[in-house]
């Protein structure tokens, strides 16, 4: 079972890896993205970073193409395993009845939604 | 380009990808030391989860370990990452610069002191071995036989582990050599065990660093994705080719060229304000 899992954890990482690479293809071949030339996005100290980058622009560009959005989406998956991962150690400990375990995990849980939801609505 | 290089080469080195990463970034390639920071905490979940031989090795990962420690270490990220963004927007990016010329002189002292015996000596148990259930066992193949251990002093550990999510917060590492010292030298438990566990761990810390960095804004796709794709390529290939190269002579020609950037880091963070 753990060997599935983490069988299908790498395929999942070559998977990101794929649309990330895309999404670079999509900025070359459009010479950027709508509204920011390439020249912009490529400078090491561009302006243009994350903060920009919310699940509406990302739902919205996928579907035009917009390299920008395919990057962002690609990056997201990534960090997206990781959440994976973590839920199904704690199923794992659900399986085991391991209380303490369950409680830990959850914790873990907690911190990641706290950072991924919680703190950029904090912060605003 | 360089990025895509950057991150091959970093989770090559098996030096913690990010360790190396960040100076190759900010100090050959002359990318703001945020946007490197940013790349490498990304690029960190790659190495993670990417990387086969962490998973041959997951029968020795303990997760048990991992979990009871990574509540903490993923605060002390939270917290890291938190501090970095304030010391950027007040410009003392020359802090960032100190501490981590700092960490790499110091993670060069735990990969050539690994000398510290593969099976830890004692495995007396306490409390936190019980109560958190920390001991294991795994088949050594060097060794040719199972080895059994009792984690303990959990609460030093925890410690240890909440600085090291900090620093991997703050510097957009994934701290490995830290998380190693605080399994290793304080719960007492097996190299092998605590590099596999930490390899484990650290794609989470690094989960929760990168979402701080990113509704802060220090990820910048067009360096991230070369990076990212670099680092992936890196960790699938770097499975062949790791056994091969990770001999000692190997392991002192990559410390030469973490000292030199580390003193390169340091002499960035005493001159210069940037």
């Amino acid at each position: 079972m753990e060997e599935v899992i983490g069988r299908v954890m790498r395929v999942m990482v070559i998977v990101s890896g794929i649309i990330v690479a895309l999404g670079v293809v999509e900025l070359i071949a459009f010479r950027g993205a709508p509204g920011v030339p390439l020249r912009e996005i490529a400078s090491t100290d561009s302006p243009l970073n994350t903060s920009t980058a919310t699940i509406g622009f990302i739902l919205n560009g996928l579907t035009k193409l917009n390299g920008l959005a395919t990057i962002y989406f690609g990056l997201i998956v990534l960090v997206g395993i990781q959440v994976i991962r973590m839920v199904l150690a704690f199923f794992q400990f659900l399986l085991q009845r391991n209380s303490l375990y369950m409680l830990l995990s959850a914790l873990v849980l907690f911190t990641l939604f706290f950072a991924i939801f919680v703190l950029p609505h904090l912060a605003k | 380009m360089f990025s895509l290089i950057a991150g091959f080469i970093g989770s090559l080195t098996g030096l913690g990808g990010g360790t190396v990463l960040v100076p190759v970034l900010t100090v050959i390639v002359g990318v703001p030391i945020q946007y490197a920071s940013g790349a490498s905490l990304i690029s960190t979940i790659a190495t993670s989860n990417g990387s086969a031989s962490a998973y041959l090795q997951d029968r020795i990962t303990n997760l048990k370990v991992a979990i009871s420690l990574q509540p903490f270490v993923n605060t002390g990220a939270i917290v890291g990452a938190l501090t970095a963004n304030y010391i950027y927007t007040h410009g003392l990016s020359r802090v960032i610069y100190l501490v981590f010329g700092s960490v790499l002189l110091f993670s060069i002292y735990t990969v050539l002191s690994k000398v510290n015996s593969e099976v830890p000596l004692s495995t007396k148990s306490d409390w936190s071995t019980r109560f958190f259930q920390l001991s294991g066992e795994y088949f050594d193949r060097s060794l040719g036989k199972a080895v059994k251990y009792n984690g303990s002093r959990w609460w030093l550990g925890v410690t240890i582990m909440f600085f090291a999510g900090f620093i991997a917060g703050l510097l957009g590492i994934g701290s490995g050599a830290l998380k190693v010292l605080g399994m290793d030298y304080a719960m007492n438990l097996p190299i092998k065990v605590t590099t596999t566990t930490s390899n484990f761990m650290i794609g989470d810390t690094a989960a929760v660093g990168s979402s701080v960095y990113w509704f802060l804004g220090l990820i910048q796709p067009f360096i991230a994705a070369p990076t990212a794709i670099g680092v992936t390529l890196g960790s699938v290939v770097g499975s062949r080719v790791l056994p091969k190269i990770r001999n000692r002579r190997v392991r002192i020609f990559f410390s030469v060229i973490v000292a030199i950037l580390g003193v390169e880091m340091l002499l960035r963070g005493f001159h210069s304000g940037l």
